[in-house]
């Protein structure tokens, strides 16, 4: 079974399902504990709340890792056996905000910044470039698939 | 054709005086576009289907989820100065294939490799569409439309659509959202979109001055 994790959503599973998303300069977060097997993606969208008091709990990188990491631990999740996956980040068009950096950038340099002071780890990253990517986490045995249309396009020399 | 709103309250709502224009405006934009794409590849493109919403980013991406792993050609034109707004054309991949065999001559093959030579052959296109568009948008808007030059990929919807909402001026509101969908008169197939996303204030402060 797969389940689709929309923009700003989060989800925690302890069934052996898959859980997928596209980003672009959105990032997937993945959390997973080995020994209790069990997975949880965040699609973060933006570095910081700054006073969006109605924006979904999973917006923002400095409410979302941690809201994410609450619900992993809720559901018997130990923060000291966590996997950390952080992949998206891309700047796809190049477009950069009014302090120079793209939200792509932004938001990996928050979500990494969130995860240090939890002090957890990230054990995979696929992070920046131009190009979108496809996500999918299995929550039973940890794996992830990470799918770019990178390798179909032959660029000229 | 039909204008959908969003159950939300709006800071700003269009008065139906706004909407018949925008409504209007889009209409007549939209099918200028369709005219430069069927002389450029000789045959008869027609507006297949088209709505305008008042939208949040996260609403409209919501809506488009199921088409966010496919692939696309795309396009994307920026304004900035005169009009918040992103052009987005969106050709799916074997769509665009199809195309550039039309255009070019060239007898390609659907294979797993997409060369540079066909993103830009099919970007050309979506320049010329480009060029169009905004020309009559500034027509029947009456203002100056200056647009960045457009920038071309291959990469998934999903992606695709993610740059195009996540801009600082979008973030937190709603925004105008008009989708359309091309495709040939008789033979239909191709599945090309073209999405416009604008600031709702500063189209509103214009269409006003109409």
């Amino acid at each position: 079974m797969e389940l689709f994790i929309r923009m700003s959503e989060i989800q925690v599973e302890k069934e052996p399902i898959v859980l997928k998303t596209v980003v672009g300069s959105c990032i997937a977060l993945c959390l997973w504990d080995p020994k209790v097997r069990i997975g949880g993606m965040a699609h973060i969208v933006m570095p910081k709340k700054n006073g969006d008091v109605d924006a979904p709990i999973g917006k923002y990188a400095d409410t979302g890792v941690r809201s994410l990491l609450k619900q992993m631990t809720q559901n018997g999740a130990n923060i000291s056996r966590l996997h950390a996956m952080c992949i998206g980040g891309a700047s796809m068009f190049m477009q950069s905000g009014k302090n120079g950096s793209s939200i792509g950038s932004r938001n990996v340099e928050a979500v990494k910044q969130e995860l240090q002071v939890l002090g957890i780890e990230i054990t995979t990253e696929a992070v920046g470039g131009i190009m979108g990517r496809k996500v999918s986490m299995n929550c039973n045995d940890g794996s992830i698939t990470i799918t770019t249309l990178q390798q179909r396009i032959q660029w000229n020399n | 054709m039909e204008l959908y709103k969003s159950e939300e309250i709006s800071e700003v709502m269009l008065n139906d005086s706004n909407q018949d224009n925008l409504r209007d405006i889009f209409q007549k934009t939209f099918h200028d576009a369709a005219k430069s794409l069927s002389q450029l590849v000789g045959q008869n493109m027609i507006i297949d289907q088209y709505k305008i919403e008042q939208i949040t980013s996260e609403e409209f991406s919501a809506q488009v989820e199921e088409q966010f792993e496919q692939s696309y050609f795309a396009s994307i034109i920026k304004v900035e100065e005169d009009l918040d707004t992103n052009i987005a054309f969106l050709i799916q991949e074997e769509a665009g294939l199809d195309i550039y065999r039309l255009i070019s001559g060239e007898q390609i093959k659907n294979s797993d490799v997409i060369s540079e030579n066909v993103i830009a052959g099919i970007g050309e296109m979506n320049n010329i569409l480009g060029s169009s568009f905004i020309n009559s948008l500034a027509n029947h808007l009456g203002i100056t439309i200056h647009g960045i030059a457009p920038i071309n990929t291959f990469d998934m919807f999903g992606a695709i659509i993610e740059s195009i909402v996540l801009q600082e001026e979008f973030l937190n509101r709603e925004i105008i959202c008009a989708d359309a969908k091309i495709r040939e008169e008789h033979l239909g197939g191709y599945d090309i979109r073209l999405i416009i996303m604008s600031d709702k204030e500063r189209l509103y402060h214009t269409l006003e001055q109409i």
